[in-house]
Formats: C-alpha cells, structure tokens, sequence
C-alpha cells in the first residue's frame, strides 16, 4: 500500500475490518476512490447495515456477472454516500460469491431502497433470487419471455457479432 | 373509494416509450406504476460479442441527446485497465464537446417540459432552435450532429478544427443573449412558474434515499456532481458552481438545468482559452487486460457508470451500462402519489426522462 493511499480508503478498512471482523473477506483499496471487499450470503445483511452506518447512504448501481467457467455468479453493489463529503468521491463494490446452479442472495432494497431495480434486473438477467424483495417482477423483458436469463454466458446470440 | 386505471403510454410523445399504468381516484393519483422495456435492445448482451472499437456507436446510441457521455463513460474504464493516460488537450477537447453536448441536451428537456408539457410553445421553439447551433458546433468538431463516436481509448478522433474557436464563441454570445431572454420571458413569468411549482416535491431525505442522480438530486438540495466530486477531464482545471435548489419540484429541477447551462457556457469559455498545445491522443492497444473498473461521468441527466470486466480479449466478458435516467425512474411512482392527473406530464418531464437510456 503506497502513502498516498493511506487516507479516507484507509480509514474506512480499517474501521470495516474492525467492525466486522471474519463477516467481511479481502478488504482492498484499489486506488484512490475506489475500494472492494467480499461478504458472504449470510452475513451480506450484517456488512450492508454496517457500511450504511459508515455513511454509505446509497448504491450507484448493482451489477451481475456470470463467470461460467468458475461456476459462479457475482453480484457487486457499487456505493457511495450523498451526505458525507469525505465519501463523495469514493466508490465502494461491496460483493458476493454464489452457486451458479441456485443463486439467491437476502435483498438489501431494506437498506438501500436505491437498489429496488437493479436487483430485480439482476433478477431477470441473471435469475439471481433476491429473498424478500419488494416485487421482483420482470423490469425489461418482455412479458413472454421464458428463455433462461439472457446474460447468463452459456446463452449465446452468434447472430449479434 | 372507486377507482380507476388508466394506461398513459407507451405511444410517444408523452410519456416517451413506456407506460406508466395510473390509479386514480377521481382526479388524483392513487398508484402510478412505470412498465418500461418498450425499447430494450440488449445492449449489454450485444457488447460481450463485439470487440471493444466496434462498441463505440452501439453504446453510444441509447441516449442520442447526450452520447459523448455515454461514450466517454465507457472508454474511461477500458482506458483504466490499459492504463493509457489520454494527453491533456485531449482531455480538454473532451470537455469541450460535453459541455457542448450537456448545452444541446438541457435544451432540448427545458424545450420538451415547457413546450409539449406545459403549453409554452414559444419555449419549445427558442429550445429547439438554439439546440441546432450547438449541434452545429459539434458538427464542425467531429462530422455527426448527434451520435459522435468521437473518443477512442487514449484520446480524441480529430483536432479542434480550423476557425472552431471563433464559432464557439460567436456561439457562446449569442447564448449569453438568448438565456437572458428564456429568463425575462419564462423564468420571471408567473403563468409558466405557477405550473411547476410545488408539483412533485421530492425531499432531500427522500432523494438520498432514493439514489436520484443529475438535476433531480440537485434540485432537491443534495450539492453532488461528480465533476466536482471526482473530476475527470479538464473538470480540475476550470472554475464552475453546482447549482441547487432546496424545493425539490418539478420547477426547481427545470430551473437546475437552466442555471447549469450557465455554468457550461462559462466552463467552455475557460477551456477554449487555456486548452493547451500537444497531442490529441496516444495510442492504446484492442484489448482490454484482466480486471475491472468502473467509471464514474456526469451526464446530462446524471450520474453514468459503465462497469467493465476484462478477460485479456478485444472483447469485454462483461459491460454494466448504468443511466441516469434508470436510477431516476425509482423516484416516478414515488413523486406521482397524490398529484392530480393533470399534473403527471409536468413531473414526468421535471425528470427528463429519456426511456431509451434506461431500457439499454
């Protein structure tokens, strides 16, 4: 870790990794104004109200990626904070790791209402079960749809290249 | 209590390419309920299968009133991972065709808002009209009015081109002249105000909440841009405020985009005068290493991300395109509880929603 990077990113480890103990894995800064840390399913809830409290009032986006060779989904949720001015500048990517057979991760629409849509594009793009969010109907598809999830890799479109 | 549902949309213009289904009780509303998709293309799917040049004008293609942005925003992370630095006049010809881009694309919403949501077709003309001279400019930047293609990994296409400043500035004058007049003539006019005032009151609470991005967040009284927050481009080198407003109506959020307006006038008056000589761009290679990134623009109508995933191919394995017209649909079933029907178009166009940005 260089000294330039021993600021806001720093503290902010620190107090993750003081906070939360074994619930978070690889705590890392990337650069300046970017972090990412690693939660698992059950304790995802735990870190997300954790790092809310830290000032993380709201998620810029959420993300799947389907990594087909490894077997698994990732779900990142990007975050950041309107109220702190020491956090404006930062993007955090809290993630998690679940079974590409059967992903299903607890919502955090409860913490951050922000993610409502994007969980469920996650939903349908990449048949991600978020339990117990709000309505997690389809956003995009349309309504006959009723293929796999279209962002998952094994579904193909040679036609697009 | 009976009540009635009605189906505004999906035909345009009006609600744009999406329906919103309304409940209403007499003439208030009950429940609005967005159903967007309308103009879903896929394009995240369709960007895993091409390589990373050929995405260019497909990415940008969502928002055609404010592609630089999007463009801009997925080069950013391409160019992180590569770790290509783009030259400083490149940086600053970038700024320059945002700026004029952001100009072109607040015009065109006041003008949309004004002009087909509220009557005022006098606004609907001065909007429009002065639009074509930005997009003349752009034009004579970089060959296309509107969708531009125009940043590559490592820099700019072309340099500014011969009698390009004079042009600007000629521009910039009679802009100066004209945003006196949108001033005079519908700013301090009590028929227009009246319309959107106190319609669709989002609180500073709520926005933060919410997650709204753009002129929606700051005309609700949260000070955040991200070309103030984390600056990109030349945004470090010129002077500019972040306008703001605490109401947090549909009045306030027109009135962000015609103060913010200023500021880009004033903003690429400092760029054209202390852009710097040297190269436009350097070379980078058509790969896109392992990692990932994410990058961070303000866009006309907010905040833009495209998060990217590299496998070390000229393809991306992953694009993640986030609009800001997507984060603010969240705030349109909250903002329409409780307005009278009559109002719904006036919240919907203090959003500026561009429905082909949010559905991708």
């Amino acid at each position: 870790m260089t000294a330039t990077l021993s600021t806001q990113e720093q503290r902010i480890a620190t107090a993750v990794k003081e906070q939360l103990g074994s619930a978070v894995e690889d705590v890392r800064v990337d650069r300046k104004g970017r972090m990412s840390l690693v939660a698992r399913k059950e304790t995802i809830t735990e870190v997300a109200a954790c790092l809310q409290r830290l000032g993380f009032d709201h998620s810029i986006a959420v993300s799947g990626v389907d990594y087909l060779t490894e077997k698994r989904i990732e779900v990142v949720y990007f975050l950041s904070s309107y109220s702190r001015d020491d956090l404006k500048h930062l993007v955090l990517s809290l993630k998690a790791q679940l079974d590409r057979e059967n992903p299903s991760l607890p919502t955090l629409t409860p913490i951050w209402e922000s993610a409502n849509l994007f969980e469920r594009e996650a939903h349908e793009m990449f048949g991600v079960n978020f339990e117990g969010h709000p309505n997690l109907q389809k956003l995009l598809l349309q309504d006959n749809w009723d293929g796999p999830p279209p962002m998952r890799k094994d579904l193909t479109f040679p036609e697009l290249a | 209590m009976s009540t009635l549902d009605l189906n505004v949309g999906p035909q345009h213009p009006g609600s744009g390419h999406m329906r919103i289904i309304v409940r209403t009780d007499g003439d208030l509303i009950v429940e609005a309920t967005p159903d967007v998709g309308y103009v879903h293309r896929g394009c995240e799917k369709i960007a895993e299968s091409r390589n990373i040049i050929k995405n260019i004008p497909m990415l940008e293609r969502p928002n055609i009133a404010d592609s630089s942005h999007l463009n801009w925003s997925y080069i950013q992370p391409i160019e992180e991972l590569q770790g290509v630095e783009v030259p400083e006049r490149g940086r600053y010809i970038r700024t320059i065709l945002c700026e004029i881009n952001r100009i072109a694309s607040h015009l065109y919403g006041m003008a949309i808002m004004a002009g087909i949501f509220s009557g005022h077709t006098t606004m609907y003309m001065y909007g429009f009209g002065d639009r074509e001279l930005l997009l003349d400019l752009a034009e004579m930047l970089t060959g296309a009015r509107m969708t531009f293609s125009f940043f590559v990994p490592g820099g700019v296409r072309r340099d500014l081109p011969k009698g390009f400043k004079e042009k600007l500035l000629e521009t910039l004058d009679y802009l100066q002249r004209r945003l006196v007049a949108i001033d005079r003539i519908f700013v301090n006019n009590p028929v227009f105000v009246e319309r959107g005032r106190g319609v669709g009151i989002l609180r500073k609470e709520d926005a933060i909440k919410l997650g709204v991005v753009g002129p929606v967040l700051r005309a609700s009284g949260v000070r955040c841009d991200v070309r103030k927050d984390a600056p990109y481009g030349a945004y470090d080198k010129v002077d500019f405020e972040i306008p703001t407003f605490k109401e947090g109506d549909s009045l306030s959020r027109w009135l962000v985009r015609f103060e913010e307006i200023k500021q880009s006038v004033s903003i690429l008056r400092q760029a054209i005068r202390d852009i710097p000589k040297g190269p436009i761009a350097r070379k980078s290679p058509i790969v896109i290493p392992r990692g990932e990134a994410i990058s961070r623009i303000e866009s006309s109508r907010g905040e833009i991300n495209h998060y990217i995933v590299g496998n070390g191919s000229d393809k991306p394995y992953r694009v993640k395109m986030n609009t800001g017209s997507f984060k603010n649909l969240l705030a349109l079933p909250f903002l329409l509880r409780g307005v009278r029907i009559g109002d719904l178009p006036i919240v919907y166009g203090g959003l500026d929603y561009w429905p082909v940005e949010a559905d991708r």
